[in-house]
């Protein structure tokens, strides 16, 4: 028997509220989604949820004090704040460049943590 | 000495809208662009956006604020576009001479065509008028993302927000992941006024509560916040008996954004009340020809890739402006209809396809929006669902232009 | 500590800095001691900043002969200072016919009280000098003029500061004992020790007078509120518009008038509250101002409030008595040396020269002191860079580049400003006393956007960023670095979190 559920796709501030049709671990069809972002998003909504982490981290020598970064896959959503706990504390040194992996596998989810923001040595 | 020059085209902002303006308007044939930025790096307010969302129409992917400014950052310094950074507008004439002052002194600036991409600020506490008393610990969504995402600096342990608004719903998941807790968000109005992205990922996910129909009717604290009274409300009264004390040490505020026309005032372009920015028409040319106008100075806009989109039409016009001396008379009339607060732009050439944004009055479920001329359905586009915290964007094909002087915009069925 | 100062001057408002200044032309020690963290925070940040020329008070009394003759002196002093000074002019407005007689007993009033020029004009010239104006008729008074009351307040205080005055912030005075010659009052920084003391403590001075042995004053506080219009609609009037007083009322009645910086003023109210210090601001009065001012001015739209304040009379009289109290300015025989300064309400910023005047006079008697022969006359800080010409502009860019630094965009001020406003002569160093000194932050952002760009310039003057404050101690702007929320310590130096 399939079901179906409605869920609003976050990937993109559009927010299209998705339809699903899904039965056991796949989905049937979408509807209502206005790009196909969405698939991707609604298929781990549905079976295992992610998130994309952006955070800050302290910047040292740098021209600015803090360097932007984010995962670059989805992490279990679950584990969101576990991974906040896990880059207390940690400091960058300066020169940062866009996409320099800052934290490679960020805590066993495969993620790696990269940088969003260019900061240049003081 | 006050120092005179001319560019072809000027660029008022360097935010997403001002950088795509330039960039197009080089590529288009402008020869001296010049993108004027009064703060020490491009990119606006998508710098302190670290958040990611940003992209997915022109690139199919969802970037953060700053990678999406730098992208665009590069276009411009790869377009050999001009950047005067730490330089500030200080006045536009009608005819398109702007005074700039920098550390480097005042200058004057002749224009062959001028862009207005100057963005919006935040309405603040006095604005919306909640009473009380005066303590610290009262700030703006912006003000605290700025403080928080750029300088390092956290406002408070314990938080309120007043207003569903995008940045406030950002705030809360990027406090709360911060290591702050977020009390409550409360929203005058009968529903969010932020996206319903930013209330799933950012109060959801984190067990926030939104309490609608819900306002802060009291600050207390002498020194610094020591709570907020909320009440429930009827319309914008406080219902009498519903008010309960939340302590809290900060109050956040996220209102609502206005555009920042003060210049364009000056210009003398004719700004719309209902959007507080610019007339404008198809090549988002202001009511001051040879005044162009695009991104958060225009409306207020919750996607940056729209932002993008209509300012490279606008450095395209601008552009072509300077090369022609005139734009082709944009006279056929778009009228705002039933269920719309605005509709942009106001007026076109119908000389090419149109993509129209609007906002809706109320949230509304399969509706359509429903363009007409004369009585005659031009398009009707379902909607499964609407919202005034969503912009809407309607393309209407160049064929559909013709033998019209009227068009009527309106949400139907 | 024990200072030995020839005269203390408890209160840093108007009335005590005017004084305070007015003392610093002669050889003498004088302390001014300041329970808040700056200068100007009382009633005297907080009112109309109107000259008011003297129409207003009964004639023969001492608050007529001080305003009129404060008024006369307000426009030299204003200049000295380079303080915001505009002589627009004012309009009592009657609405119709049956207010006339009361126009025309204020016009003979104010003759009587020594107003140089007062005019009764019909409703055609009304319209003709205020086109969104309708009224029946009014007094037309064109030496009336506005002023910023804080500029004025901390520049009073900086020009003392700048010839010898102390200035002590944060040091309320508990106790007063001792004889004259040798008084000793009690502050949290210590004991300071005078020969004389003035008691300009405004809403506080009947209490400063009891801690001296002196019981015979009661003040009953009664509260103004304001809304602010934002500038864009500033050019709404260009002279204040008055009502007729309202009859036995407390104040002058709603009045709407334009501010030296282009915003227009609506208020203040009327009501009687029992804390001297609770200036709430409130709904319902909010909405009263809006619908009073609009019966004059029906252009007025609540969409541009950009925000709203209040202020509080130190009255005399309470509201059942209402009526008139006349200003007291009295050393008491039974326990001389000390002068109090009681009930200054309105008009008492136009009359603070003339008050300072004769109480400058009261000290010079009784001292003898010589004349400060240095006596630096003006001010010494950053030009208002909105305020000049593009010329003038220029060559001060050209000559500092700190003038080219726009940090706050809505009123336009530059990063001199703000520095010189850090620099400030008493140390005043909260965000408010930048504030107050630049007005930045003041405008329709109300520094959304030029808040973080200070509290930079704060940080890189030296002030940590866990020491900034809003409004002095407990008023903390930031309660840790954001990475330090989470780690436990603060990530800039490595400490542990501070406590709150
Ligand atoms: C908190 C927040 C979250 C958002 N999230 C998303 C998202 O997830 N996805 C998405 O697609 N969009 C998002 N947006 C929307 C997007 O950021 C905006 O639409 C876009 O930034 C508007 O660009 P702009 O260039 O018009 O304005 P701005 O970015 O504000 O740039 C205006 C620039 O003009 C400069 N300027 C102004 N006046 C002058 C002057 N007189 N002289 C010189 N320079 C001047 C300013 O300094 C500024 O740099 C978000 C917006 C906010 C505020
Ligand atoms: C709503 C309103 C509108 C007004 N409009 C006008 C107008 O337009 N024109 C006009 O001429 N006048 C006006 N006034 C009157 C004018 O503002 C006051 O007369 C004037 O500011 C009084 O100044 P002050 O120095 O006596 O008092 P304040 O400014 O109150 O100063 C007293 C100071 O003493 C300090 N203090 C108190 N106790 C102690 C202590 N124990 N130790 C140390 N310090 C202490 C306080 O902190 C305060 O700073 C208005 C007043 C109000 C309330
Ligand atoms: S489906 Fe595409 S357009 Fe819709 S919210 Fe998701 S990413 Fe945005």
């Amino acid at each position: 028997m399939s079901e179906t559920t409605t869920i609003v796709c976050v990937v993109c501030p559009v927010s299209c509220a998705v339809q699903v049709e899904f039965e056991g671990n796949g989905i049937i069809r979408t509807d209502h989604n206005q790009c196909k972002l969405a698939l991707e998003y609604v298929n781990d909504e549905l079976f295992d949820p992610r998130r994309t982490l952006t955070t800050s981290l302290a910047v040292d020598g740098g021209a600015k004090p803090l360097v932007s970064v984010k995962t670059d896959h989805g992490i279990p959503k679950h584990r969101v704040m576990e991974a906040m706990q896990s880059l207390s504390g940690l400091h960058v040194q300066a020169p940062v460049h866009i996409g320099d992996v800052i934290v490679p596998n960020l805590i066993g989810t495969g993620a790696d943590l990269v940088a969003t923001r260019n900061v240049a040595a003081a | 000495m006050i120092k005179m020059r001319s560019a072809d085209v000027a660029v008022i902002g360097g935010g997403p809208a001002g950088m795509a303006a330039a960039a197009a308007a080089k590529e288009a044939g402008a020869g001296s662009v010049i993108l004027i930025e009064r703060d020490e790096e491009l990119g606006g307010v998508l710098n302190q956006c670290i958040h990611d969302g940003f992209g997915t129409k022109v690139f199919k992917e969802a970037l953060t604020g700053p990678e999406y400014a730098a992208i665009y950052a590069d276009k411009v310094r790869d377009a050999e576009v001009e950047t005067r950074l730490e330089a500030t507008v200080l006045e536009l004439t009608e005819d398109r001479v702007l005074t700039v002052l920098s550390e480097e002194g005042m200058e004057t600036i002749e224009a062959g065509a001028v862009v207005l991409a100057m963005g919006c600020r935040e309405r603040p506490r006095g604005a919306i008028g909640i009473p009380g008393s005066r303590p610290a610990g009262v700030y703006t969504a912006g003000a605290v993302q700025n403080y928080m995402n750029l300088r390092n600096l956290a406002v408070g342990r314990r938080v309120v927000i007043l207003g569903s608004g995008d940045i406030g719903l950002i705030m809360a998941r990027r406090l709360t992941l911060e290591g702050a807790e977020v009390a409550c968000v409360a929203e005058i109005l009968p529903y969010p006024s932020g996206l319903a992205r930013n209330v799933v990922q950012c109060l959801e996910d984190f067990n926030i509560p939104l309490f609608l129909n819900t306002t802060v009717a009291e600050i207390h604290g002498a020194k610094r916040v020591e709570g907020v009274t909320l009440a429930s409300v009827s319309g914008m009264d406080v219902i009498p008996g519903t008010e309960r004390f939340v302590p809290c040490d900060t109050l956040m505020l996220s209102v609502g954004l206005i555009p920042e026309n003060e210049l364009s005032r000056q210009a003398n372009v004719s700004i719309d009340r209902v959007t507080a920015g610019p007339v404008v028409d198809d090549a988002f040319q202001t009511s001051n020809p040879g005044v162009f106008a695009c991104g958060n100075v225009l409306q207020v806009h919750d996607i940056v890739d729209y932002a993008t989109m209509e300012a490279e039409i606008a450095g395209r016009s601008a552009a072509a402006y300077v090369a022609d001396g005139t734009l082709p008379e944009a006279e056929i009339q778009i009228k705002v209809g039933d269920g719309l607060r605005y509709v942009l732009p106001s007026h076109v050439s119908g000389l090419d396809a149109v993509n129209f944004t609007m906002r809706v009055t109320k949230p509304d479920q399969n509706r359509a929006i429903v363009f007409s001329s004369g009585g005659k359905v031009l398009r009707r586009l379902k909607q499964q669902a609407l919202s005034p915290a969503s912009m809407a964007r309607v393309r209407l094909g160049k064929a559909r232009f013709s033998d019209t002087r009227e068009i009527l915009v309106e949400v139907g069925d | 500590m024990t200072d030995k100062f020839d005269v203390a001057i408890i209160g840093g408002g108007v009335v005590g800095c005017a004084i305070a200044r007015a003392l610093s032309r002669f050889q003498l020690d004088v302390v001014v001691l300041e329970r808040d963290v700056d200068v100007a925070r009382g009633t005297s940040g907080k009112n109309s900043g109107v000259a008011h020329t003297g129409i207003n008070v009964p004639t023969g009394s001492l608050k007529a002969k001080l305003n009129v003759h404060g008024a006369a002196m307000f426009e030299s002093l204003c200049r000295e200072l380079d303080v915001p000074y505009k002589q627009v002019g004012k309009l009592i407005v009657a609405l119709d016919e049956s207010q006339v007689p009361d126009l025309e007993s204020m016009q003979a009033r104010g003759l009587a009280n020594g107003v140089p020029v007062l005019d009764i004009i019909d409703a055609d010239e009304i319209k003709r000098l205020e086109p969104n104006i309708t009224g029946y008729a009014a007094v037309h008074a064109p030496t009336a003029a506005i002023t910023c009351p804080y500029s004025l307040t901390i520049a009073l205080a900086e020009s003392a500061a700048e010839n010898g005055v102390e200035v002590m912030l944060e040091s309320p005075v508990t106790a007063i004992s001792g004889e004259p010659g040798d008084f000793t009052l009690t502050t949290p920084k210590g004991a300071i020790n005078a020969a004389l003391i003035i008691n300009s403590a405004g809403l506080a001075s009947g209490e400063v007078a009891r801690m001296a042995g002196v019981e015979r004053w009661r003040i009953f506080p009664c509260r103004g509120e304001y809304v602010i219009l934002d500038k864009s609609v500033g050019d709404m009037i260009t002279r204040m518009v008055y009502p007729v007083p309202p009859k036995g009322g407390a104040g002058l009645g709603i009045h709407i008038t334009p501010t030296v910086d282009g915003n227009i003023l609506l208020g203040p109210s009327t009501d009687y509250i029992e804390d001297p210090e609770d200036v709430d601001t409130t709904v319902d009065v909010r909405k009263q101002l809006l619908k009073e001012a609009s019966e004059f001015l029906p252009t007025i739209n609540p969409r541009d409030v950009i925000t709203a304040y209040s202020g509080v009379r130190p009255k005399l009289t309470s509201a059942s008595e209402g009526g008139f109290g006349d200003f007291v300015i009295e050393e008491v025989p039974e326990r001389p040396g000390i002068m109090h300064l009681v009930g200054i309400e309105s008009p008492g910023l136009t009359a603070a020269p003339a008050i300072a005047e004769m109480v400058a006079g009261w000290v010079t008697d009784k001292l003898s002191p010589a004349v400060r022969p240095d006596f630096k006359e003006g001010a010494h800080t950053a030009k208002r860079f909105r305020e000049q010409s593009r010329e003038v502009q220029t060559s001060l860019v050209d000559n500092d580049p700190d003038y080219g630094r726009v940090i706050c965009r809505c009123e336009l001020v530059t990063r001199r400003e703000i520095l010189s406003a850090i620099e400030n002569r008493l140390g005043a160093r909260s965000i408010n006393s930048i504030k107050y000194r630049s007005r930045s932050m003041m405008g329709r952002c109300q520094g959304g956007f030029c808040g973080p760009r200070i509290v930079d310039l704060l940080i890189e003057e030296g002030v940590p960023f866990d020491e900034l404050n809003l409004k002095g101690d407990g008023s903390w702007m930031f309660f840790d670095t954001s990475k330090g929320l989470r780690e436990g310590h603060d990530s800039r130096t490595g400490e542990a979190v501070i406590e709150r």
